[in-house]
């Protein structure tokens, strides 16, 4: 049987008497040590708790209608990913893989199968209930970040939390408390154009966790960003995973990512390969 | 669910996307909606100051000056008459001078009828195919015609409806009271019958009527020159009168036009004529009552016989004229000398006439005399004393600029011709300073309309209202006004002293301008903030599809949205509204103070006159439209919106 990261994580931070930083570098030393081998697979890694199923597809079919011709996105996708998994999505432009993640993400509905998120099955959710699903479960950072330009960072890291009706206070804390993990509080005031890059992706990742969702879907996180930042930005994913156990999902053309990741599943024609 | 205070930060963000177009949309719309605003707040505040003027002007009471609507054709004949009319002068034609053939004869006189003017005489424009017979006119100044017109005068009294009596019961349905005289005919002749003395000159060759144009308004401001007076109940004319003191009256009180009395006397007192710029009317004015108030005048009162008689001493010189150094000329036997000075009387010249000729006129008058028809030659001189002025007012004369068309608008349209005699005042005088003598010679003077007009029962009069709505009522509902050429009704009828139904008139042309405007402004304005709010959420698409990824939900959205809108709107009603009173107050600040100087010339208020302002923010239809302002930006943003929120944000976040 599999260690349950979680567990360990737990153990990790209670040995180190809470002290998050010393707690995340001895977490790095023993999950590099333990990475299995990158495999293309549907099936969790060893280090996976498989009764903590948080994500399931079944048989999933997604077709468009382009004119006359219909298109399949994705056939017969059946996968399941665990609690505290950090899993990317790879293949080619067009294999679907987008498409896949707005399935977890509950942004879109398969033509056929089945997808349950935190054992709730998706398709039979109402429009408001999925909304809910993803204001409370799910985090979502964006290639191109989408952060309010007229907005000032803190309040852009406040938008899905306006969503929940939170009084502004807890937001505040919740915002501040972010913006000091992601390293950007001396940004605080500041509006997106005043920040780089990096600076931008992290506020975006940032934003996705205001709501402490259970999972984070990543859509080509480092797409725009230098090798540099791109090696940050892994690190914070990381970092979350193994701080907070929050499942990760990330559609990816970086191998390092890919590297990362507890699993990766490559996509080729909307099939799992 | 979404806090507002959210939605609003969240909205306040979107301002900012999109704005130039976003900004271009708020001014065009603001604009719309400002025009209606300065419409809105100019016609409230023309309204409302029309409405103190008006209400200044008649003492709270709304007037109503009515006369009989008798069609001519039932007091006399048509110039043009039909078969049976001349069927029936000539049949009564016959009878009179039979009655009166006796009744010279039972005198001992022969009476010869052809000395009479016939009662119809060739028509040559007649129409060639009638009969003979019809191809006649009548003559008015016939006896015949007189007498029939007398008759028929009788006939329609006794079965007539619109006397005072039918005026009072059809004025008690509105609570009307007051019933005094207005413009009745004072029975003293028009020039040449009375010549102004000026100067202490008669101008005897000033023959005719001087009316200086078509209108009412050149008569009335030549109506001293004209000799044209009629009386008037004293309360009608209250806001003119200068004084009511009746102890000290030299002469008969009279309320003339400021324009004529500047004109004839302003050079005796030190009065220019009207000025004018409208700002210095007022001014003017003031001038000519202060300096006129009790300026005294006098006229000359001729009969028809000292009449003919100056016209016989005219001919006779000129006839004496032309014949000069012909011997076979004779000279007139009677002539006469011009009256000496002003008012004398007419004295013989030179008297040659024989024995027989002057039997022959002695018998004559004596013959007059018996039947009595005798006329004596008869002067009076007549002396007025100005108790007030009044400003005429020019009938509708569109060319004199906006200011004379304004207040052609305010003040009723029935200018009089005459000159007033306060009724209870000229009661108060001396015998000797009346002219009720005059009057008795000339009762047969004027046409027969004119002499009917005198009957009590015919006469022109006030009626008083409490309300505006009872004045109105009774206009529309028992009388025609003047203008209205085919009346059915009893009575003519039409405002008094103030045009009161401006108010009708304003309200119909603002509902007019308002019921044209308002949808046009709100159709335009939807179309803008309907194109701009689609353009802006079209714009937004991705943000609103990265705001349901995070977990908003359809309401959500619609709430930023909502909030937006208003957003919007507010700044289009706030411009608006700064816009609509910043032009109105620009109108007001540049045509009020004029305005204020033509109403105060049209009303005749001089002193507390209130001034025309055409600002006025109490309308509720002002509340109405900022209203609309926020009802036609929701309602031209439903469908975008609706739109807007159906959307798939996976579609919107795939155009990436």
């Amino acid at each position: 049987m599999t260690e349950n990261p979680n567990n360990k994580i737990k153990d990790f931070i209670s040995h180190y008497d809470g002290d998050l930083l010393k707690a995340h570098a001895a977490l790095d030393d023993y999950f590099s040590r333990q990475k299995a081998v990158v495999i293309s697979s549907p099936s969790p890694s060893p280090l996976t708790n498989t009764d903590d199923k948080i994500i399931s597809l079944e048989n999933v079919f997604k077709k468009y209608k382009l004119g006359k011709q219909t298109i399949e996105a994705l056939s017969d996708v059946s996968l399941s990913i665990y609690n505290g998994e950090f899993v990317a999505i790879t293949g080619v432009s067009g294999s679907g893989k987008s498409t896949l993640l707005q399935m977890i993400g509950c942004l879109d509905k398969p033509t056929s199968g089945t997808v349950i998120i935190e054992n709730k099955v998706t398709t039979k959710l109402s429009d408001n209930a999925l909304s809910e699903l993803r204001q409370k479960s799910i985090g979502f950072i964006f290639q191109s970040f989408y952060l309010q330009p007229f907005l000032r960072l803190s309040d852009n890291l406040a938008v899905p939390a306006m969503f929940t009706s939170e009084k502004k206070e807890v937001i505040n804390s919740k915002v501040e408390r972010l913006l000091q993990q992601v390293g950007l509080s001396e940004r605080a005031k500041h509006f997106p154009k005043e920040l780089s890059g990096g600076q931008i992706q992290r506020a975006a990742i940032a934003r996705a966790l205001i709501n402490n969702p259970r999972i984070i879907l990543a859509d080509e996180p480092t797409g725009n960003l230098d090798s540099a930042n791109s090696n940050s930005i892994i690190e914070l994913f990381r970092n979350i995973r193994e701080t907070l156990g929050t499942t990760i999902v990330v559609v990816t053309h970086d191998a390092e990512i890919a590297r990362q990741a507890d699993r990766v599943i490559v996509l080729k024609d909307g099939k799992i390969a | 669910m979404i806090r507002t205070s959210y939605s609003f930060k969240l909205a306040r963000t979107k301002l900012r996307s999109k704005r130039g177009i976003l900004v271009t949309s708020i001014i065009v719309a603001s604009l719309l909606f400002a025009a209606l605003i300065a419409t809105v707040v100019v016609f409230s505040g023309a309204e409302k100051s029309a409405s103190e003027f008006i209400k200044k002007a008649g003492n709270d009471r709304y007037l109503v000056k009515t006369s009989p609507n008798i069609p001519y054709e039932k007091l006399s004949f048509l110039l043009i008459p039909s078969l049976a009319d001349i069927r029936e002068i000539k049949s009564f034609e016959k009878v009179y001078y039979q009655e009166l053939r006796e009744k010279y004869k039972s005198l001992g006189l022969q009476y010869d009828e052809k000395s009479e003017v016939p009662a119809l005489e060739p028509y040559v424009y007649a129409d060639k195919t009638l009969p003979e017979e019809q191809r006649v006119r009548v003559n008015l100044q016939s006896p015949v015609i007189q007498e029939m017109d007398e008759r028929k005068f009788e006939e329609y009294y006794k079965t007539a409806t619109n006397k005072l009596s039918n005026l009072k019961e059809a004025g008690a349905k509105y609570g009307a009271s007051g019933y005094s005289i207005v413009d009745k005919n004072s029975g003293l002749p028009n020039i040449p019958g009375l010549r102004l003395i000026q100067n202490n000159k008669e101008d005897i060759s000033d023959l005719g009527l001087k009316s200086g144009d078509s209108t009412s308004y050149g008569y009335y401001t030549n109506a001293i020159h004209n000799g044209m007076y009629g009386f008037t109940d004293q309360k009608n004319l209250s806001r003119y009168l200068l004084t009511t003191d009746t102890e000290n009256l030299e002469g008969i009180p009279v309320i003339v036009s400021a324009q004529e009395a500047a004109s004839l006397f302003g050079n005796e007192v030190g009065v220019g004529e009207e000025p004018d710029a409208p700002a210095e009317k007022k001014t003017w004015l003031k001038n000519v009552q202060s300096k006129l108030n009790k300026h005294i005048y006098q006229v000359c009162y001729r009969n028809s016989v000292e009449q003919a008689l100056l016209d016989k001493i005219q001919r006779d010189f000129a006839e004496m004229k032309n014949n000069e150094g012909n011997k076979e000329y004779e000279k007139p036997s009677l002539t006469y000398n011009y009256p000496e000075g002003a008012c004398d009387g007419i004295t013989i010249k030179e008297d040659t006439r024989t024995v027989t000729e002057k039997q022959s006129e002695a018998k004559l008058e004596e013959t007059q005399k018996k039947l009595g028809t005798y006329v004596a030659p008869e002067h009076k001189l007549l002396t007025f004393q100005i108790v007030g002025v009044k400003y005429a007012q020019p009938y509708l004369d569109y060319t004199k600029g906006i200011n004379e068309y304004l207040k052609s608008l305010l003040v009723s349209q029935n200018s009089p011709m005459n000159i007033d005699i306060p009724i209870q005042m000229y009661n108060s005088l001396p015998d000797t300073l009346k002219f009720d003598d005059v009057v008795k010679q000339q009762a047969k003077s004027g046409t027969v309309l004119q002499r009917a007009f005198e009957n009590e029962d015919f006469a022109m009069r006030v009626l008083e209202f409490t309300n505006v709505e009872d004045a109105r009522s009774f206009l529309n509902k028992e009388t025609c006004p003047a203008s209205e050429t085919d009346c059915d009704k009893a009575f003519i009828g039409d405002p008094y002293g103030s045009n009161y139904l401006i108010l009708d008139e304003i309200s119909k042309l603002f509902n007019k301008v308002v019921t044209i405007a308002f949808p046009a402004a709100l159709g335009l304005a939807a179309i803008i903030i309907w194109f701009t709010i689609s353009r802006i959420m079209a714009e937004n698409r991705k943000e609103t599809a990265v705001y349901r990824a995070m977990g908003a939900k359809r309401r959500d959205v619609t709430g930023i949205y909502i909030v937006y809108i208003f957003l919007v709107a507010l700044q289009i009603a706030m411009v608006s509204v700064i816009l609509g009173l910043a032009a109105a107050f620009t109108i007001d600040y540049f045509y009020g103070n004029a305005l204020t100087d033509t109403a105060v010339t049209a009303f005749g208020i001089i002193d507390d006159a209130p001034r025309f302002s055409l600002f006025s923010i109490d309308s509720p239809l002002l509340l109405i439209v900022v209203a609309s302002i926020f009802l036609i930006s929701f309602i031209a943003s439903i469908q975008p919106l609706i739109r807007n929120v159906r959307r798939s944000p996976i579609h919107d976040m795939r155009e990436e």
